[in-house]
């Protein structure tokens, strides 16, 4: 095989002078640095959206109201979802997009450095919109992350804080759009020569998609948004029988939005996952191109479903929306069964990262099958807006964000410091990550069969009560689980052992360059003649004439 | 076709089909068909660009061969061997700037602006307006004077990986093989 290495040009940057400090990352274009603070902005937001969950967690351990009126307790679970769905998950993922999609091209920046900047610095003016609604008099919105109309207009709820909460969102959206035009412009024309498209790393395939659905979901949202902001403040009514509105207007725009924004979210993990699960398997992903095709799937179906949120408005012609999401089973099933093919008969290796990515094809399970029974409508009927329906939610966007989120980071971490993540720590992180999340959903799924209604404050059935309590202590555990990862992540980034710059033997083209990479990405860059340059590259000539004895001990 | 183009037009055509279905079954229930048909419409407007653009730049279509092979699942040929990146401008990055920073402020005062008054709205499209401005002028100083802050002599490629702790071999170890 042929391994001819492609010098690069004299490159602008090494010939003034770099800022340093706080001003780097003000006026930085890089797309790594830029995908770091995504991904700090995200999770320090996803603290704060987990400090909202423990209190609503607390007050739901007893029946009766202990710590907080109704009114409050709807503003703490409408900025629980709102912070983890619009600021947190859909962005730590553009966060990693933006290190590694360029890395694993073989570009050296993304198409519109300035632009991609400017997506960054949206979003977090955007969230910082929202998150100054707790501070104006009445507090932030309490109409749950959905705000559906007629609940969301003045005739029901006034005050700043949902006005801020429309625009901050507004703004978010915005970013998100800027940014998947310069993800998708990126992928389709800065990949490196000989990186086919059916040569990309899966990884790139689920954010090219993800950011395809954002670029047609996101426009509906901020159009909803827009919608609800001139019926609040300058008399339009869009949502008022009265006038010649209709209220459903509204749940049909948003859940246009809405349903793919799952997908916006959980597309990106499943490339995390089809990254780590072969390379800790040893062996090639089994059926690349039919997980692309399953991402298309998934992705052309998620547009085609949205109304089966709206089953119960009896509004909507059931049979179309039921068989469009039990299809969406087939392309998922596609990709778990080639998760298990790939690992089947492998030399597998449970580092942490590979305990994640296990972790998240269990949950993700549970949540997906759970997620069948809510396509047909008689179920639904009897579970909608029950526990059920928030432990089958939680399963998906919990536990498959998080545990794909936190393989990404183990697997990732040596790449972007050049230092590994304890493993010691990362088992304690898995292990108290497991136990604590199941506890925390799994009950809910049996309160919810029971009847329990979602989004109340207080419960007088005492046989719920047990199945809270053990909810409350899950929540908690989890708490702890992610106090591990973040005592792990500040003594790793310290004291890590180093991790050279393939720690893994990893398959694609970022394992191929320094850790951390360059500036401009790559020194040389690999021939491409397969789905996976950097194994080739290793297992090439050049990589035999490797001079470091102990990657080579023959030379030695 | 590329394969670019390719996707493109394979979601815009589920989201036409979908839109078409759905408005029988439905009842011709108008919101939802528009949404689909838009749907396929969006991504069937770029991928007929990228077509476009590709007949424009006169590139031809897959050849009868290529398409068999990849119908019958088998690699396409590989590219031809490297060729020099700075052709593509794809090792040429721009210099930092705070304008990104200034002109998403200005967006946010903007919008937020809309809840406090026009006094705010004014003073969003003032630092909009200014930091858009600062944009063009430091891309364009950077398309004039950037390059000529780069070494005329481009370094010297080096050899084997870049996590190569010797990336200049012993010639006589390179010669073993």
């Amino acid at each position: 095989m042929a391994t001819t290495e492609l010098p690069l040009p004299a490159l602008p940057e090494a010939h003034h002078e770099e800022p340093s400090g706080i001003v780097d990352f003000l006026t930085t274009v890089d797309h790594k640095k830029i995908g770091l603070l995504y991904i700090f902005t995200a999770f320090s937001i996803f603290l704060a959206g987990g400090l909202l969950a423990l209190v609503v967690r607390m007050e739901l351990a007893e029946p009766g109201l202990q710590m907080m009126g109704e009114n409050t307790y709807n503003q703490v679970f409408t900025m629980h979802g709102t912070l983890m769905i619009f600021l947190f998950a859909a962005q730590v993922t553009t966060g990693l997009a933006n290190y590694l999609v360029p890395l694993q091209i073989g570009a050296a920046d993304v198409a519109f450095p300035r632009a991609n900047a400017m997506s960054y610095w949206l979003y977090l003016f955007g969230a910082l919109i929202v998150l100054s609604s707790f501070f104006v008099s009445g507090g932030p919105a309490a109409v749950a992350w959905t705000a559906y109309a007629p609940l969301s207009t003045n005739e029901f709820f006034q005050g700043t804080g949902m006005d801020l909460w429309i625009i901050g969102l507004a703004v978010v959206g915005v970013a998100g759009i800027l940014g998947a035009v310069n993800l998708v412009t990126t992928i389709f024309r800065m990949r490196m020569p000989g990186m086919t498209m059916f040569r990309m790393p899966l990884f790139s395939w689920g954010v090219l998609v993800n950011q395809l659905l954002i670029l047609f979901a996101f426009p509906p949202l901020t159009v909803v948004l827009a919608l609800l902001f001139l019926e609040r403040n300058f008399g339009a009514k869009f949502f008022d029988p009265a006038a010649g509105g209709t209220p459903i207007l509204f749940q049909h725009i948003f859940w246009f939005f809405g349903h793919p924004e799952v997908y916006i979210i959980i597309l990106p993990i499943f490339g995390i996952i089809n990254e780590v699960i072969p390379v800790f398997s040893r062996k090639p992903l089994f059926g690349y191109r039919a997980m692309v095709f399953a991402f298309f799937g998934i992705a052309a179906l998620s547009f085609g479903v949205w109304a089966h949120h709206m089953f119960a408005t009896g509004l909507v012609y059931l049979p179309y929306f039921s068989i469009m999401s039990l299809l969406i089973a087939v392309p998922t099933g596609i990709k778990v069964f080639n998760w298990i093919g790939t690992m089947w008969r492998g030399a597998i290796m449970l580092s942490t990262a590979m305990l994640m990515s296990l972790g998240f094809i269990l949950v993700f399970l549970v949540g997906g099958i759970t997620g069948v029974f809510l396509a047909s409508p008689p179920i639904d009927f009897a579970v909608n807006d029950t526990y059920y329906v928030v432990a089958h939610f939680h399963y998906i966007m919990v536990g498959g964000l998080l545990y794909g989120m936190f393989a990404g980071f183990y697997f990732w971490f040596p790449k972007f410091t050049g230092r590994r993540l304890s493993e010691r720590l990362g088992r304690w992180h898995f292990a108290t990550f497991l136990v604590g999340f199941n506890l925390t959903f799994f009950f809910q799924f049996l309160v919810g069969l029971d009847g329990m209604p979602r989004r109340i404050a207080d419960y007088q059935i005492d046989r719920w009560t047990s199945a809270n309590q053990l909810s409350t202590a899950g929540a908690f555990l989890t708490a702890v689980s992610v106090l591990i990862f973040i005592w792990n992540f500040l003594i790793s980034i310290r004291r890590g052992e180093p991790a050279g710059d393939d720690p893994w033997e990893g398959n694609s083209l970022e394992w191929v360059t320094t850790s951390p990479p360059p500036h401009h990405n790559f020194h040389h860059l690999p021939e491409i003649h397969s789905e996976r340059p950097a194994f080739d590259y290793r297992h090439s000539p050049a990589f035999v004439t490797h001079t470091d004895p102990k990657r080579n001990p023959d030379r030695g | 076709m590329t394969d670019e183009a390719g996707v493109l037009l394979r979601v815009s055509g589920f989201g036409i089909v979908a839109g078409i279905v759905y408005w029988f079954v439905s009842d011709f229930e108008a919101l939802g068909s528009i949404s689909l048909l838009l749907l396929g419409a969006g991504p069937g407007f770029a991928g007929l660009i990228l077509v476009l653009e590709q007949r424009a730049r006169g590139g031809t279509s897959e050849s009868r061969a290529d398409s068999m092979r990849r119908l019958a699942g088998i690699p396409p040929n590989d590219p031809p061997g490297p060729k020099d990146l700075e052709a593509d401008d794809l090792g040429v990055l721009p210099l930092p700037t705070i304008w990104p920073l200034a002109a998403s402020l200005g967006v946010a005062i903007l919008f937020t602006g809309l809840i406090y008054g026009l006094w705010l709205v004014i003073l969003g499209l003032g630092v909009l307006a200014y930091a858009a401005w600062g944009w063009l002028a430091a891309v364009n100083r950077e398309n004039r004077y950037g390059r000529l802050e780069a070494d005329t002599e481009p370094p010297s490629p080096q050899s084997g990986p870049v996590s190569d702790p010797n990336p200049n071999p012993n010639p006589a170890e390179q010669t073993e093989h």
